[in-house]
């Protein structure tokens, strides 16, 4: 897997509002170890898209995502918010540009301070910031609860789809562009996360907001993205367009996440065996791809070269992969041995070559 | 009644079977009259939203609400003998054995898993404290726990999530149980480890002619796991057919609901999805006629003044005077979309149309 390579950021489009080249996030974990949680992840967001990103626990999801609104500092790499480099900015910097950048968590209950009001909740950010321009009664109301109940009810008196969205009005209420959600239906029922969905999407209209949706359920980021990235151990296999990457998986990895999802319609069901094994350390990780240890496909380039993200045709379809899935007539371009095609440098990539 | 009772084989038999609690408000009666039966080697799915009382009810029958506020009643047979309203003690442990759902706080904290697992070996096998050793290491193997050696001396916090589901469940296998009873097994795991995990279930169910109760919320692990699914809502069943039969002749309103409500993998992005209006009844005051009627588009008069009976057609029950796919229910949609809302008051709007 895993993919480093810029080939797929958009440049030359206007509409980018956030840009991530090479973002690498590490922890310590002794004096001389360190956790690769996120190594060398580039993407960027056009305003107005949903990019979902996708993996197993442990893959760098939500590292990521803290790692956009500097919580930590990442350890190198860049994140340009609407051209302002969020790594060089001072505290008080970053604090005032923080209200564009909101984030939904995992837990509804618990990321509520369960001893103040919800009017009090969603209100705090207006408090402090002065009007941005939302009305707090109002905005209680668009996520579909009653203001005047907020007043008088602390969240553990709501259910854990109500906390969520709390959570979404208490996020809105600061007017942000981007919004972060970690994992936000993770926690709720069938029927409460299909509200919660339809609510996001309803509030990203009105709002005109840009939104990076991690799950770990892929039918849920399907129905959600624009694009979509799948995550393994911190790099990137796959990103593209959402349809595009669950029609057409590329990736051994996706196709084994896809392969998993438990839809008695899913066409990938029984195309690839599971895995073997544990997702391997990532104080130590695999040499070369990331996912080469757990992956059928591998041979001896794997554990050399790491692969980088290559376009698929011309669509916005790019996958990290020395031997990926593609059409048949793709196929072809791979030497009889097993050889992949040759593609040392990455500037001169054209899959498949141009006429 | 259920049409699935009186088989000879059968394991577990539940007949009208109740559980309440006695409240300040009141008796919430959270499981209201289920009946089914399993039969050895098979697996029954236990299908609803939460508060729909699944998990009550496997409790109950496991002997698990004891306390004096519960009421216990009807009957439950396993294995021929009544056991509702008496003490289950000596089945657990011997022919019981039940699966939590949260992994991560089942386990004792302070005790290595190895020990955690030996347990029932030594108490109710009578095994020494070697010989459980080498059973716990056979069954670490068996459940797929990489280098069982090491992980018998590591305590609870050192294993992932899906490690500690598998340790939970080799405490379930350990004394090879006739019955075994997991309360969403894999909710709080990523996709390859649920479908692993759900793989295993089935592989050692096979070999050991063991009989599962399987609850989920999700109808896609139901449907491809399960010989039959029991829809419940309310505390009562709604729908019981062989598992393919629920989906190809769908019957209840409230199977279709939850179907809609699940996002699909072959529909495009952002298609909306379609949430069960309403929140679950009040326990202690629940509706007169049919349960569900609040939240069905379906609802007309009778259906809020009087309880269906059960519709008994073969192997597939329901209980509906309005069934999914009937020219009755055609009309009943007809009418309420009409007057723009059912006889329970719920709004229709146009774009609320389910086929």
């Amino acid at each position: 897997m895993a993919g480093s390579g810029k080939n797929h950021l958009r440049s030359e489009s206007e509409n980018i509002i956030l840009k991530v080249e090479d973002l690498v996030v590490e922890f310590p974990s002794s004096k001389k170890d360190f956790v690769h949680a996120v190594s060398n992840i580039s993407f960027d967001l056009e305003t107005g898209e949903t990019l979902g990103i996708v993996g197993e626990s442990g893959c760098g999801k939500s590292s990521t995502a803290k790692a956009i609104i500097q919580l930590p500092k990442p350890k190198s790499g860049s994140v340009l918010f609407k051209g302002t480099e969020l790594m060089n900015l001072a505290k008080e910097e970053l604090r005032k540009i923080r209200p564009k950048l909101q984030m939904i968590y995992q837990d509804p209950i618990s990321s509520l301070n369960p001893r103040r009001n919800v009017f009090e909740i969603v209100n705090e950010g207006s408090k402090i910031w002065g009007d941005l321009g939302q009305e707090t009664s109002a905005l209680i109301e668009s996520v579909g609860l009653d203001p005047d109940e907020a007043r008088t009810k602390k969240p553990h008196e709501y259910s854990g789809g109500q906390c969520q969205r709390i959570s979404i009005a208490r996020a809105l209420a600061l007017n942000p562009q981007i919004l972060i959600c970690d994992e936000p239906v993770s926690a709720l029922d069938v029927s409460v996360q299909a509200r919660i969905i339809n609510l996001l999407e309803d509030m990203k209209s009105q709002f005109g907001l840009t939104v990076i949706f991690i799950s770990h359920d892929l039918s849920v980021v399907k129905n959600i993205s624009d694009r979509v990235s799948v995550m393994y151990l911190g790099k990137m296999c796959e990103i593209g367009d959402s349809d595009l990457i669950y029609e057409k998986p590329a990736h051994p990895y996706t196709r084994v996440l896809l392969a998993a999802i438990p839809d008695p319609e899913n066409m990938h069901s029984g195309t690839v065996d599971l895995l073997e094994g544990e997702l391997p350390s990532a104080i130590n990780p695999p040499s070369g791809c990331r996912f080469r240890t757990r992956c059928p496909r591998a041979e001896a380039i794997c554990e050399k070269e790491e692969p980088v993200l290559v376009q698929i045709g011309n669509e916005d379809h790019w996958v990290a992969c020395h031997f990926p899935h593609i059409d048949i007539e793709l196929d072809a371009l791979t030497s009889e041995k097993g050889e992949p095609i040759d593609h040392k440098t990455e500037d001169e990539i054209l899959w498949p070559p141009a006429d | 009644m259920s049409p699935m009772t009186k088989t000879d084989s059968a394991i577990l038999e539940v007949e009208n079977y109740k559980v309440g609690f006695r409240t300040e408000r009141g008796l919430a009666k959270a499981v209201n009259g289920v009946s089914f039966s399993l039969e050895k080697g098979k697996t029954i799915a236990i299908v609803g939203e939460s508060g729909s009382g699944k998990t009550v009810l496997n409790r109950g029958l496991m002997g698990l609400l004891t306390d004096s506020n519960t009421i216990e009643e009807g009957s439950a047979k396993f294995m021929g003998e009544e056991i509702a309203g008496l003490s289950r003690q000596r089945f657990w442990g011997t022919n019981i054995a039940m699966i939590f759902q949260d992994p991560m706080s089942s386990l004792n904290p302070v005790m290595k898993v190895g020990k955690q697992v030996a347990e029932p070996l030594v108490l109710h096998q009578g095994l020494t404290k070697k010989e459980s050793k080498k059973e716990v290491i056979n069954l670490f193997k068996l459940v797929g726990i990489p280098d069982p050696e090491k992980r018998f001396s590591e305590y609870p916090h050192q294993l992932s999530g899906g490690m500690r589901q598998r340790v939970m469940i080799s405490i379930a296998l350990a004394i090879k149980p006739d019955l075994l009873i997991a309360d969403e097994p894999t909710t709080a795991l990523d996709v390859t480890v649920q479908k692993y995990i759900l793989d295993l279930l089935q592989e050692l169910q096979d070999e050991r002619k063991m009989s599962v109760v399987l609850i989920t919320h999700d109808l896609g692990v139901a449907r491809g796991r399960a010989d039959e699914i029991l829809v419940m809502y309310g505390g009562k069943v709604m729908e019981h057919a062989p598992s393919e039969k629920i989906f190809t002749e769908m019957s209840h309103p409230y199977t279709e609901a939850l179907t809609a409500a699940i996002p699909r993998l072959k529909d495009p992005k952002h298609t909306r999805l379609i949430p069960i209006p309403g929140s679950p009844p009040d326990l202690v005051h629940p509706p007169v006629g049919c349960k569900f009627a609040p939240r069905c588009v379906y609802a007309q008069e009778n259906c809020i003044n009087e309880e269906p009976a059960a519709t008994v057609k073969g192997r597939h029950s329901y209980s509906c005077f309005y069934p999914v796919g009937t020219e009755k229910n055609k009309d009943a949609y007809q009418k309420n979309a009409a007057q723009g809302h059912t006889a329970a008051g719920l709004k229709i709007s146009r774009r609320r149309v389910l086929k």
